[in-house]
């Protein structure tokens, strides 16, 4: 199955995520008050193989990672890793907040709150951007290697459109304290599908 | 602020699990890689996907392959591994031409985690690979005799030939199957 998209459509996308990103990051930002930089999003259409195979050297990092899965008018993923000094700057700011004192069961909590207010942020820029109606599975949250969390969600994207090829846009985050860039490992993937594509396509051609 | 929730205080890296002395091959997502003697086949960070090792114990002849998904569906076009229907008839044509003796051939599998229960179809894919794997070592009248799978965890394989040693890594520990 190949995908075909032309140079508008990619446009189209690159700046959609980008929007949507940007609204992500915001909404974090505002709660922690901590700044959040962006990336330009980064558009590919890969064989699954090849890119898991770039991440050969950062495989079994132990990252959090968090998944969702579009549904009914879209149907790809979006996955967010995050690396354990980025979240624990952020949960920190979160926890002191709110005034919590810092349990480990509400720091795991606090941890799923964070990749949902990332993802809910994201998913919603994507929908009232595109004038779209689409649902999406909650966040699911794990702490793992970051192969182990990449490897199954390109194999649940391969599974369910029976498919190799994919388009990717990626987008890497900084959080900067002091002048200080925290953490190394923390991005997001939206994985998209020829149907995505096709949807997105069609609602970008009508605004 | 030092959340303390993992067990594990340093990152691991490809380096710490494998040890540059032995003479190790990586195995990539679908792919099907082979060994002999003291060889040490490697595949690292499984998520939903199988690590199945058929060895002959007798030959010093193994393979070891990723394995993505349960059923090729008659397609099979792509990577030996990818699937666990074809992955199992590939390795073990290659290992009988390796000298390896039917009758010999046992198996190992590590894999098949639910990393993510609610976005997952209906039945986690990683215990449809698992019970796919299984379905075709029972087709091909090869051994299971020893396995780690399902659970909620990540996992990286090392497989020595020579003596058949399983040994798996997850975030929080190292141990042998």
């Amino acid at each position: 199955m190949k995908l075909m998209i032309n140079d508008l459509v990619q446009d189209g996308i690159r700046e959609l995520v980008n929007i949507a990103s940007a609204n992500a990051s915001t909404a974090l930002s505002e709660m922690t008050g901590l700044l959040i930089t962006v990336s330009v999003p980064e558009l590919r259409i890969v064989n699954i193989y090849d890119f898991y195979a770039e991440f050969a050297d950062t495989m079994e990092d132990i990252v959090y990672g968090s998944i969702v899965r579009f549904q009914d008018g879209l149907e790809g993923y979006l996955l967010i890793f995050m690396d354990k000094k980025s979240m624990e700057e952020v949960v920190g700011r979160l926890l002191e907040l709110l005034g919590g004192e810092a349990s480990k069961e509400l720091a795991l909590d606090t941890i799923k709150e964070v990749f949902n207010i990332f993802s809910s942020s994201y998913v919603t820029a994507i929908y009232n951007f595109l004038n779209i109606y689409a649902t999406h599975t909650p966040p699911t949250v794990t702490e793992d290697f970051l192969g182990s969390i990449l490897n199954t969600a390109l194999g649940l994207a391969s599974f369910n459109t029976g498919s190799d090829v994919i388009l990717t846009v990626k987008v890497d985050l900084k959080i900067q304290k002091d002048d200080n860039v925290l953490g190394t490992n923390f991005w997001m993937l939206h994985l998209m599908t020829n149907k995505d594509i096709e949807v997105i396509s069609q609602a970008i051609m009508s605004l | 602020m030092d959340l303390g929730l993992s067990t594990r205080d340093k990152q691991t890296s490809l380096k710490k699990f494998i040890d540059s002395n032995e003479k190790y091959k990586i195995i990539g997502m679908g792919d099907v890689g082979f060994g002999i003697d003291n060889e040490v086949l490697v595949t690292l960070a499984l998520g939903s996907c199988v690590a199945l090792a058929i060895y002959d114990p007798k030959a010093n002849v193994a393979g070891l392959t990723h394995i993505m998904q349960p059923c090729s569906r008659g397609g099979g076009a792509g990577k030996p591994g990818k699937y666990a229907d074809t992955a199992v008839p590939y390795m073990l044509r290659n290992l009988i031409t390796m000298g390896a003796s039917r009758g010999n051939l046992v198996a190992k599998i590590a894999g098949g985690a639910t990393m993510f229960p609610y976005v997952d179809v209906s039945e986690s894919i990683g215990k449809k690979n698992v019970d796919a794997v299984k379905s075709e070592l029972k087709k091909y009248e090869i051994e299971l005799i020893a396995e780690d799978t399902l659970g909620n965890v990540g996992r990286s394989v090392k497989f020595y030939v020579a003596t058949g040693k399983m040994v798996i890594k997850t975030k929080d520990c190292i141990y042998e199957i």
